[in-house]
């Protein structure tokens, strides 16, 4: 046979020799297992978010505050009525192992019984809570004055049965948004 | 004497395939090609026909199989590179032509397909996965660039006489049957996604929407996937990155200098016999 095709036939069989010798190898070198040659032995959504089953949200808020109502002047109580914000604090303790930031937090504040709407609130800054780490959460609430008045006289007192209606929540995680809007809670 | 023969062999020596060698041989050690990012480091995704590096969350993903091939790749293109030089300083060696046949069209064909991938990706991702689509558009451009490509390797046969010419249509022809190749695994998608997902992607979760939008090959742009239930509702954005890299930059050079290394070289023996 002439010289120059049979060094065409090797190198043809040197090409396909330089890309089954390496599959052949990654196999062999993890017993034939197909899924520890494809993607080895890290697991990086198993290993960051594998916890999230076992997460108790309860477990995560710590020390609530909320500005004592009762201490207030009748100007402060005045102004509170007419739209001044009430700020409540909350520490939030992080068991993830990544970091998250609570970019809004934002509802209103409604009487079950009448559907009206007592106030609203929202999350004053985001904050970023770094993995496993603790941050201070402040939410500012406006009582909607009208709304709260109505119910006073609805019920012929304070109103009572209070729930949470159009929440809304927005996450980050590792630069990806999450949004989500509950009707009522 | 001395000086005239140096000189001779000066010139004959195929200086294209000289750079194209050396350049082939420094590539796979000059940075990565394309890099592709999910979010603020959800993922991160930089690789070239020589390595890939993954991040995901945080932390750094190994494949055995991914490196292997890899590593394949590399010495692949070193061997082609040390070919092509060779070829390149003694052209009139037996061996020089196939030697040249070897290597000179590797990093070009690695430079297409790194493109292709995500231009193709993206194709599917946009278009395809929704749903919607008619096989007919694919299996025509499939067909008319098996047409032309047929054609244009008999036409070739027929009057092309330089050897520059008919490496120049072997290699056009080549693209077209790659092309055709693209055709048929697109309408092999149509066709998958017609038959399980009547409705595309956002039919998989009922009350839920798929909004999909990734780049072509480089540029942003966000997915988002909304879900509506009871009188609640979440959205997800994804926003997406990609782009080329300046590995790619010396590769495209790489390539071109293989492509005219190989233009250039003279053909083997047998071939000159033919003359």
């Amino acid at each position: 046979m002439d010289k120059g095709k049979v060094l065409g036939i090797l190198l043809s069989l040197l090409s396909i020799l330089l890309v089954v010798v390496p599959i052949v190898a990654a196999f062999a070198a993890h017993g034939w297992d197909p899924k520890a040659t494809l993607l080895g032995s890290s697991n990086p959504v198993e290993t960051q978010f594998g916890d999230l089953q076992n997460l108790n949200v309860e477990n995560m808020i710590g020390n609530v505050s909320l500005e004592d109502l009762s201490s207030l002047s009748l100007t402060d109580l005045l102004s509170v009525l007419q739209g001044r914000p009430i700020t409540a604090t909350a520490q939030v303790n992080s068991p993830l192992s990544f970091p998250i930031t609570i970019k809004d937090v934002s509802g209103s504040l409604v009487c079950n019984d009448d559907g009206v709407i007592l106030g609203n609130f929202r999350l004053t800054n985001a904050v970023e809570i770094p993995a496993h780490g603790s941050k201070v959460l402040s939410i500012a609430g406006t009582i909607d004055s009208s709304g709260a008045l109505a119910d006073i006289w609805n019920h012929g007192g304070l109103p009572s049965n209070i729930g949470l209606q159009n929440v809304g929540l927005k996450l980050e995680i590792y630069g990806i948004t999450l949004e989500g809007t509950f009707g009522s809670l | 004497m001395k000086m005239t023969n140096l000189r001779k062999l000066v010139k004959k020596i195929n200086w294209f395939g000289v750079i194209a060698g050396i350049l082939m041989i420094v590539l796979p050690f000059a940075g990565r090609w394309w890099r592709f990012t999910v979010g603020t480091g959800a993922i991160d995704l930089t690789t070239s026909p020589f390595g890939i590096t993954t991040t995901a969350f945080g932390q750094t993903m190994e494949s055995t199989l991914a490196k292997y091939i890899f590593l394949g790749a590399t010495i692949s293109i070193i061997i082609a590179g040390l070919f092509v030089l060779f070829a390149s300083l003694l052209p009139e060696q037996w061996w020089s032509a196939r030697l040249m046949d070897f290597g000179a069209t590797k990093v070009f064909w690695m430079a297409i397909w790194l493109v292709m991938m995500p231009l193709i990706g993206a194709f599917i991702a946009n278009r395809v996965l929704p749903g919607g689509q008619t096989l007919t558009i694919y299996i025509l451009g499939a067909t008319i660039s098996i047409i032309i490509a047929v054609l244009s390797k008999y036409l070739a046969s027929k009057f092309l006489k330089k050897l520059w010419s008919k490496r120049l249509m072997k290699l056009a022809t080549n693209v077209l049957l790659m092309i055709a190749g693209l055709f048929i695994v697109l309408a092999v998608c149509v066709f998958i996604v017609g038959k399980f997902l009547p409705s595309g992607v956002s039919g998989i979760v009922p009350g839920g929407t798929l909004n999909i939008n990734v780049p072509y090959a480089s540029g942003s742009a966000s997915t988002i996937f909304s879900m509506s239930m009871g009188g609640g509702q979440a959205t997800l954005t994804l926003p997406i990155s990609m782009g080329l890299m300046s590995g790619f930059a010396l590769a495209i050079v790489t390539a071109v200098f293989s492509i005219l290394a190989w233009i250039y070289h003279p053909g083997p023996p047998e071939e000159k016999k033919k003359k």
